[in-house]
């Protein structure tokens, strides 16, 4: 069902009122501060330009998130090189002066957490982050993702299991080096 | 070792930004938003309209250009075709090793025909998320997955592509048909580059 019933300067000043706050966060949380203001207004720029096409009610938020997704993916494409570029200079002991995300982290396992999401593909990654931070329900992130809600199901249930197994790679390997670590300083 | 409800939990705490409530939002913000868009919708009509203008002064000599852009295209296009036809077809021996995709998905084919592909290099032997077997049919490139998201039902996805030959270490892989749509989006976004034979 369209909006487009309504003056669309309206309906555009009500969605962008009601629903900003929502999709501030939804971008703060995949992008960094430096980048979210781009992305929030691409966003809704695009949002404007389709507004004829938006839907109402609940079906609002979930498509606000799909238009914000296609923003996103845009600029991860393009920036995935430069994450491998940026974790090649890590690993050379080289700390780049900018990385290209900066995550607000609020602990190791956060840490952790954000990298071990890195060893999954971009759908399980936001099928994660949709369920578990927008709390949307699997319907919605279907609508989101263009996918099927069965599909979302099965998505879920992978990534998580994948995930899990990513943390206890890391967590494996970080005890190593801490053992390794503790060794050394020990005089061995 | 943590168990998948410890890692939902985990993941959940990692939220950046747990409570939207929290962020500063300007109501007036929104009608000036708004007349920004609508400043540069504003523009972008003018410069359409200039452009339609300066289309119809040139009117008169469209028809001449266009015939004359379209033998010019066919002649290089049938001379770039033959030249892909007279290349070398990329065969097994050519696809066996190790690849990285424009977005930086690896994949290691190995010669018994099975595949893993990961986000770096040191998993890609393991194909951390997919795996499967490929083979040619004729000069089609078919793969289907065994794990991974290219699995519906307990059954691997089939993809057909072309490998069309750039030079010695890139490749362009062209879909013929793939329904899943990852492997699609990690494939389709550039060449395909050798990392390792």
């Amino acid at each position: 069902m369209s909006a487009a019933t309504a003056e669309p300067s309206a309906i555009f000043v009500r969605i962008y009122t009601d629903h900003f706050r929502s999709v501030y966060a939804y971008c703060r949380r995949r992008v960094g501060a430096d980048r979210v203001d781009d992305v929030v207004a691409e966003a809704f720029l695009t949002a404007w330009r389709k507004i004829d096409e938006m839907p109402t009610g609940d079906e609002t938020l979930p498509w606000l998130y799909g238009v914000a997704h296609r923003v996103l993916l845009h600029q991860w494409r393009g920036s995935s090189r430069r994450k491998r570029l940026h974790q090649r200079l890590v690993s050379l002991g080289v700390e780049p002066a900018s990385p290209p995300e900066t995550v607000i982290v609020a602990n190791e396992e956060s840490r952790m957490v954000w990298e071990a999401i890195t060893g999954l593909r971009e759908t399980d990654q936001e099928v994660l982050r949709l369920s578990l931070w927008e709390e949307l329900p699997h319907g919605e992130i279907a609508q989101v993702l263009g996918i099927r809600a069965d599909a979302v199901r099965k998505r879920y249930s992978r990534a998580l299991k994948n995930l899990t197994k990513e943390f206890n790679k890391l967590e494996t390997k970080n005890v190593g080096s801490a053992l390794l670590g503790k060794e050394a300083g020990s005089g061995h | 070792m943590v168990t998948e409800d410890r890692m939902r939990t985990l993941f959940i705490h990692a939220n950046p930004v747990p409570d939207a409530s929290s962020i500063e939002f300007d109501p007036i913000g929104a009608a000036a938003y708004l007349e920004t868009i609508e400043q540069r919708s504003s523009d972008m009509t003018q410069v359409e309209s200039t452009t339609q203008n300066r289309d119809t002064e040139r009117r008169g000599l469209r028809p001449l250009l266009v015939g004359a852009v379209a033998v010019v295209a066919v002649v290089l296009a049938g001379v770039f075709i033959a030249q892909i036809r007279s290349d070398d077809a990329v065969d097994a021996s050519g696809v066996t090793g190790v690849w990285v995709s424009t977005d930086g998905v690896y994949i290691q084919f190995n010669e018994d025909g099975t595949y893993g592909a990961s986000w770096t290099i040191e998993d890609v032997a393991e194909g951390s998320f997919e795996t499967g077997i490929w083979r040619f049919e004729g000069t089609e490139f078919v793969w289907v997955a065994s794990t991974g998201n290219c699995m519906v039902a307990e059954e691997g996805l089939v993809g057909r592509y072309t490998i069309e030959p750039i030079d010695a270490t890139a490749t362009n892989w062209v879909p013929i048909d793939d329904p899943c749509i990852d492997r699609v989006a990690d494939l389709v976004g550039g060449p395909m580059y050798r990392v390792s034979p």
